[in-house]
C-alpha cells in the first residue's frame, strides 16, 4: 500500500507539471488529427478507399483489417521507438527532482522504507508511461474501429510491450538518479541503455561480423544481459501487424526484461541503502 | 544508521541483482531465438519482364510457308513485307475462343518450388512408377520433354521435344494420314473426328474435332491468312497465362455469390490471367469493364466478397483459406479496368497437400 501511495503522490506531482500536460495534449491532438483527416470507405468489410486531407492514398481494395495492418504496425513502431525515446528525455529530470535535498529527507522521515520509496517512484513513472501509451494506442484503435467496424486491440498489446521496454530502461535511469542525483546522468544512462538494447537485439547477427577472440566474447557477454529492445520492438510490430507470434517466447522475453529491471532496482537499493540523508 | 547494520542489510541486494541478471539473461536468450514465420515471396506478374521477353524472342520462328498472293492481271506486284517471326504455339492456336485459351509453362513449373511440391504429391512411390513405364513404352519423358501445354475450347497444344516419341504407342488405333510439308496427322478410325497433329517434331495438337486439328495445320503451314492468336504475344508472361471468358469465371461464383457472378458476366467479357510460380504463387487477373463506373462498382463488390469470404473463413476456423485470402486484393483503375491479385504461399499449399496420394503411397510403402 505504501508503494502505491508513493506512486500516487508521484502522479500528483506529475500532473502539476506542465510537460505531462503537454504530452497528454500532443497525444490528444494526434488522435483528433487522425479522426478528422482520415476518411475511409468500407464496402462489405473491404477497404475501397482511404483519403487523407481529401487525397486518395490507396488504389487497392482489400479486407479492411489487412489494409489497416501497415497503419497498426506504424503505430506500434511509433509507440515503441520514438515514444519511448521521448519518455526517456521527458522523465530524466523527474526522479532526481523527487530525490532532491529536502524532499528526500522529508520522505524518509515518514514511515516509509527505502525500497518502498524506490519502488513507488519506479512504478509511478512506469505507470504514467503506460497510461499515455495506452491512451494513444487505445484512442487510435477506437477511432479506426468506429470508422471501419474493425475493432482490434493488437496496437494496445504493442503499446504494452513498449511500456515494458521503457520500464526496463527506466530502471537504469532511476539507478543513475539515485546514485548520481543528476538529470543528465539519468538521461545519459537511459539513452545508452536504450541504444545498447537495440544493438543487443541484433547480437546474434552482429557477433559473427566481429573477429573471433576476446572482443567478440566481451561483446557477447555484455549484450547477453542487456534487454533486447529491438527484438521486442519486432514482436510489437508483428503483433500489431497481425502476424502470429509465439506466446511462450514473448512471455520469456518480457520476463527477461522484468528480471533485468528488477536486478537494476536491486543494485539501486544497494546504493540507496549506503546513502546518508 | 550504524555502519555494521547497513553492511549486513546491503549485500542481499547485490546477490538478488546477480541472480536476477543471470535469470534475465537466460530468459532473453531463449526469447531472442523466436521462430518467425517465413516471409511470403510473391511476384505478381503484372507485366512482361525482361526474361519473359527474351523467352518469347527465342521461341519466335519465321513462317514455314507464305500464302501465295494472287496478283491481278496487269497490276504491278508490290513487294510483300517480310513475314513477322512468331511463336508457333500462338500461331497454331485459334484466333478466337468462346471459353478459354490458356498456356501452362509445364517445364518451368516442373522446375519451380511448386512443381517440386506437386511432383512430391502426385507421383507415386518408386515401385509404382507409372510415368517411368510410360517413358519406356512411348519414349516420352513428360518431366523433361514437355515444354508448354496450351488448352483452348476444342484442342490441346503441347510443345516440346518429340523426336524419340513412339507414336504407334501414343496413338493406338489411330491411322496416320498423308503428311504435310512439316506435319504428320493421325485420325481415329471408326470414330468421328478425334485427331492429332505433329508439327516439326516440336508441337503436338490433339482434338476431338478433326477440323480444329486441320485448321491448326493450315495456320502453321501458312495456308490460312495470318491472324492474331487468342492470346496476344504481349500477354505471354508468367508460368500460366491466357484468357478466360467472363461467363466461365462467373459460373464459379454462381452458388456462393450470385450477385458477383451476374455482375461479372454482364460487365466484362474476358479475363486475362497470369500466374507466377517462381517462389510462392502469385495470381493476377485483369478485366476490362464496359464502362468505368460499372467496373469500379464490380471491383468494390469483388473486394467486398473476398473480405467477407476471409472473415467467414476465419470465423469458421478455416485458417488455411483465411491465410490465402489475406493476400487477396482488387486494384481498380480510372480507365474502367481492374485487377484482382491473389497469392498462394508455398506453406499454405504444403498444408493443403499434406495428405496427397503420392505421400500416402510412399508412407504406406515405407511401413
Amino acid at each position: 500500500m505504501t508503494v502505491l501511495a508513493i506512486a500516487a503522490d508521484l502522479w500528483r506531482h506529475a500532473f502539476a507539471r506542465k510537460w505531462f500536460l503537454v504530452l497528454g495534449a500532443a497525444v490528444t491532438l494526434f488522435l483528433v488529427f487522425v479522426a478528422l483527416s482520415l476518411r475511409l470507405e468500407v464496402v462489405d468489410g473491404a477497404l475501397a478507399g482511404m483519403r487523407l486531407f481529401g487525397q486518395s492514398t490507396t488504389l487497392e481494395i482489400t479486407a479492411v483489417d489487412v489494409a489497416l495492418r501497415p497503419i497498426f504496425k506504424a503505430t506500434a513502431i511509433i509507440l515503441y521507438y520514438p515514444f519511448t525515446l521521448f519518455l526517456i528525455a521527458l522523465c530524466a529530470e523527474f526522479a532526481p527532482s523527487l530525490l532532491q535535498a529536502g524532499r528526500i529527507e522529508h520522505m524518509l522521515s515518514l514511515p516509509v522504507r527505502r525500497f518502498e520509496l524506490v519502488l513507488g517512484t519506479y512504478l509511478g513513472v512506469v505507470g504514467l508511461s503506460a497510461l499515455f501509451s495506452l491512451y494513444g494506442a487505445g484512442g487510435l484503435c477506437l477511432i479506426l474501429g468506429v470508422k471501419t467496424g474493425v475493432l482490434t486491440l493488437r496496437p494496445v498489446l504493442a503499446a504494452l510491450l513498449g511500456t515494458t521496454a521503457f520500464a526496463t530502461v527506466y530502471s537504469g535511469m532511476l539507478a543513475a538518479a539515485v546514485l548520481a542525483r543528476s538529470a543528465t546522468s539519468s538521461a545519459g544512462v537511459g539513452m545508452a541503455l536504450y541504444f545498447a538494447g537495440v544493438l543487443a537485439g541484433y547480437r546474434t547477427s552482429l557477433a559473427p561480423m566481429m573477429s573471433e577472440g576476446i572482443s567478440r566474447r566481451v561483446f557477447e557477454a555484455a549484450t547477453a544481459v542487456l534487454p533486447r529492445i529491438s527484438t521486442l520492438g519486432n514482436v510489437a510490430s508483428d503483433i500489431a501487424g497481425g502476424r502470429a507470434v509465439s506466446a511462450a517466447h514473448v512471455g520469456g522475453l518480457c520476463a527477461g526484461f522484468l528480471a533485468f529491471a528488477a536486478a537494476v532496482l536491486a543494485v539501486t537499493m544497494w546504493g540507496f541503502e549506503r546513502k546518508d540523508y | 544508521m550504524a555502519g555494521p547494520y547497513r553492511r549486513s542489510r546491503r549485500w542481499p541486494w547485490l546477490v538478488a541483482a546477480l541472480v536476477l541478471l543471470s535469470g534475465g539473461a537466460w530468459l532473453m536468450s531463449r526469447g531472442e531465438r523466436m521462430p518467425r514465420p517465413k516471409e511470403v515471396q510473391v511476384t505478381f506478374p503484372r507485366h512482361m519482364s525482361a526474361s519473359d521477353r527474351e523467352r518469347l524472342r527465342q521461341r519466335r520462328r519465321p513462317p514455314i510457308l507464305a500464302v501465295p498472293e494472287q496478283a491481278e492481271p496487269g497490276a504491278v506486284a508490290q513487294p510483300a513485307p517480310p513475314p513477322r517471326p512468331r511463336d508457333p504455339l500462338l500461331v497454331a492456336m485459334p484466333p478466337t475462343v468462346d471459353k478459354v485459351a490458356m498456356v501452362v509453362e509445364a517445364n518451368a513449373i516442373r522446375h519451380s518450388p511448386v512443381g517440386e511440391l506437386l511432383l512430391d504429391c502426385f507421383v507415386g512411390s518408386p515401385e509404382d512408377d507409372e510415368l517411368g513405364r510410360l517413358r519406356s513404352k512411348t519414349g516420352l519423358d513428360v518431366f523433361e520433354d514437355l515444354d508448354r501445354v496450351a488448352v483452348t475450347d476444342d484442342a490441346i497444344f503441347v510443345s516440346g521435344r518429340f523426336e524419340r516419341a513412339n507414336w504407334t504407342e501414343l496413338f493406338p488405333g489411330m491411322k496416320e494420314q498423308t503428311p504435310g510439308p512439316s506435319t504428320r496427322l493421325w485420325k481415329r478410325e471408326g470414330k468421328d473426328g478425334e485427331s492429332a497433329l505433329l508439327w516439326n517434331d516440336e508441337m503436338l495438337v490433339v482434338s476431338q474435332k478433326e477440323a480444329e486439328v486441320r485448321a491448326a495445320a493450315d495456320r502453321l503451314e501458312g495456308r490460312a491468312p495470318p491472324a492474331n492468336s487468342a492470346i496476344d504475344e504481349d500477354d505471354c508472361y508468367g508460368e500460366i497465362y491466357g484468357v478466360v471468358a467472363s461467363k466461365a469465371v462467373a459460373s464459379l461464383f454462381e452458388n456462393s455469390s450470385p450477385d458477383v457472378a451476374a455482375k461479372l458476366g454482364s460487365i466484362t467479357e474476358q479475363v486475362k490471367l497470369h500466374v507466377d510460380a517462381t517462389h510462392d504463387v502469385g495470381v493476377v487477373a485483369d478485366a476490362r469493364g464496359n464502362d468505368a463506373a460499372s467496373a469500379l462498382d464490380l471491383a468494390k463488390t469483388l473486394g467486398g466478397a473476398l473480405a467477407l469470404g476471409r472473415a467467414a473463413a476465419r470465423a469458421q476456423g478455416n485458417d488455411n483459406l483465411a491465410t490465402f485470402l489475406d493476400y487477396a486484393s482488387v486494384h481498380p483503375s480510372a480507365s474502367g479496368s481492374f485487377r484482382v491479385e491473389l497469392a498462394l504461399p508455398l506453406d499454405y499449399l504444403k498444408t493443403l497437400l499434406m495428405d496427397c496420394p503420392g505421400r500416402k503411397a510412399r508412407s504406406a510403402g515405407s511401413k
